[in-house]
């Protein structure tokens, strides 16, 4: 699924999970979403096949409700097509991902785009006072003060 | 002891939170969990376009009941410009929707 692609996305955890730092044995390197995404399907089977694993308890949607809603969806359309997974090193570069929204800012600093995040994120409490105080910590970086 | 966050740290939490709220997340259902793929906010020093877009339209939205918004957004039917309070350009929307929807709100 495209969804998985980086380096725009991360896959970050729903739910509290135990760490499980295995290692894969025979691949050689990987990179670190292809890391996420084993520890991720190795996780999700210790799950299934322990019936007593505390994660259980605290799932936030029955497995039944998914599998309907999924069953709905098919039966309102025909199955969409599967695209294939993009793992980092071949997923879009920065260059493409800019081009996906014809949104263009005339700056690329750090500084910048903190002082835009402050000016946009008007009325959304907390973006401009943190995007404030960002900058000004950026700032302090800069200076080598911090 | 963990480590006290920094306030760059503390945005990128709250711009994601905004997301979830906002924007359209993916949710990856397994067989007894959930996990959300999220954006991540920065991609270098510039947002990601996803997380820009959601700001550009909030402002957008709040732009007719802020004062600061008055005069500081030039709109054509093609292009709509977002300047500083000091008249400079800062962001060019050419997104078509967005801009309709900007001018079905001013209307």
């Amino acid at each position: 699924m495209a969804i998985l692609s980086a380096p725009q996305t991360q896959l970050n955890r729903v739910s509290p999970v135990r760490e499980n730092h295995s290692p894969i044995g025979g691949l050689g390197k990987i990179d670190v979403a292809s890391q996420q995404i084993f520890d991720l399907i190795k996780r999700i089977d210790e799950i299934d096949k322990n019936p007593n694993d505390p994660f259980r308890a605290v799932k936030k949607k029955p497995l039944a409700a998914v599998l309907k809603a999924a069953d709905a969806a098919a039966a309102s359309g025909p199955a969409p097509t599967p695209t294939p997974v993009k793992l980092a090193n071949q997923g879009p570069n920065l260059h493409e991902i800019e081009n996906r929204t014809p949104i263009e800012i005339s700056g690329s600093s750090l500084k910048f785009t903190l002082g835009l995040v402050r000016m946009l994120g008007k009325g959304i409490k907390g973006i401009p006072e943190l995007a404030g105080k960002a900058a000004k910590e950026q700032t302090l970086l800069g200076q080598g003060v911090a | 002891m963990e480590k006290e966050k920094s306030s760059l740290e503390k945005l990128e939490a709250k711009l994601k939170e905004m997301w979830r709220e906002k924007g359209d997340p993916h949710i990856i259902a397994a067989k007894h969990t959930e996990f959300v793929v999220e954006p991540r906010v920065f991609l270098g020093t510039k947002l990601n376009p996803e997380i820009l877009k959601l700001l550009v339209m909030n402002y957008l939205a709040q732009s007719s009941s802020q004062d600061s918004g008055v005069g500081n957004i030039d709109v054509t039917p093609e292009k709509l410009t977002i300047n500083s309070p000091k008249g400079k350009p800062l962001v060019v929307i050419r997104d078509k929707s967005i801009i309709q929807q900007y001018l079905a709100q001013r209307a």
